[in-house]
């Protein structure tokens, strides 16, 4: 079976379970739409390759515009693959929609790919949490600097990953572990415990957890 | 409205009076103690309303033995059995901060009929 799909974050909110407030993130899972199927004798592994949300004829490439008249789909936005298990692409064809119902479930561990909000060229204060250099005793024009980067003569260089200002955010994060709350299929809608990266309206794969959730011990089992 | 603020509307509470600051109420509370369940009523004055979807909450303030005591209740929340409507208040104001400065009379708010 499939494992993960792509989707887009809509926003947060707070659902009650047994009278705890739970701050939930909604998604929009799917529908997918199949493009292409991939297979060992001419891709040399077994995957589907799959679309998500619209995109204006206009801006797409000729090139991929065959691409999705071969699938008989209108043009895609967001495509990605996804691995198969060995002998299941029969069960898979181009054109074809997967929704996430035939993957997840409501209290499955899932987690959460996604990119963050770029916040451009930032220092060291909120990329790296630094604080500062003090604000009284005579300080002047060093103020929120990160202060010595190396030593002098005996290494003679800066080493290589010295926290200092640059680009933050606007890279691919994935939040583990996070436990499906609640799942609505004639909506798409996903509900996940907690938060997950990037803005409102930006696109996220949700996919099994690759790690197990830690076990709990006998002990505190028969406690709660 | 989009989709995320349409979800919120269907799941909130529609067996709700229609409150407003000033109102006095008692609250139902649903309480679990172990796995007993009971229900515990607050009643006071509303002095806020935070409209935050489903995560509304009222402040409710009363006068206990000569001790103001404000509590916070989540609205849309489940144990939240149920609220009455005592008193409708004639207030002007939407937040009633002013009310924690007075004592006796002077915090009576007038009933709106």
């Amino acid at each position: 079976m499939i494992k993960e799909l792509l989707g887009k974050k809509l926003g947060m909110t707070t659902v009650y379970q047994e009278g705890n407030a739970v701050p939930a993130t909604v998604l929009e899972i799917g529908p997918c739409v199949v493009l292409q199927v991939k297979n060992q004798k001419t891709d040399g592994y077994d995957a589907l390759q799959v679309g998500l949300g619209e995109k204006r004829p206009k801006s797409t490439t000729k090139a991929m515009t065959g691409h999705f008249q071969k699938a008989g789909v209108t043009p895609k936005q967001f495509i990605m693959e996804i691995l198969i298990p060995k002998g299941t692409k029969e069960e898979f064809k181009p054109g074809q929609t997967i929704k996430f119902s035939e993957v997840f479930n409501v209290g499955d561990i899932v987690d959460v790919v996604g990119w963050t909000k770029g916040r451009g060229f930032q220092g060291v204060f909120k990329r790296w949490g630094m604080h500062g250099a003090d604000a009284a005793h005579g300080t002047h024009e060093y103020f929120r600097h990160g202060g010595s980067i190396g030593t002098h003569t005996k290494i003679g260089r800066v080493l290589k990953g010295t926290k200092m200002p640059g680009h933050l955010g606007n890279e691919r994060v994935t939040m583990e572990k996070l436990k499906i709350l609640e799942l609505y299929p004639d909506q798409d809608l996903v509900l996940v415990k907690g938060s997950v990266p990037g803005g409102k309206n930006s696109r996220l794969i949700l996919r099994l957890s690759v790690k197990k959730p830690r076990k709990i011990s006998a002990e505190k089992k028969s406690a709660a | 409205m989009n989709k995320l603020e349409k979800f919120e509307q269907e799941r909130l509470r529609k067996d709700l009076p229609q409150i407003r600051p000033g109102d006095t109420v008692l609250v139902h509370q649903r309480i679990k103690e172990g796995d007993k369940e009971r229900t515990q009523i607050f009643e006071g004055t509303i002095i806020r309303i935070k409209n935050r979807g489903p995560r509304t909450t009222i402040t409710v303030r009363k006068v206990s033995y000569g001790i103001g005591v404000e509590k916070v209740f989540p609205i849309h929340s489940p144990i939240m059995e149920k609220i009455e409507v005592k008193q409708r208040g004639k207030v002007r104001r939407a937040k009633l901060y002013y009310l924690r400065e007075l004592v006796g009379k002077a915090a009576k708010i007038k009933e709106q009929r």
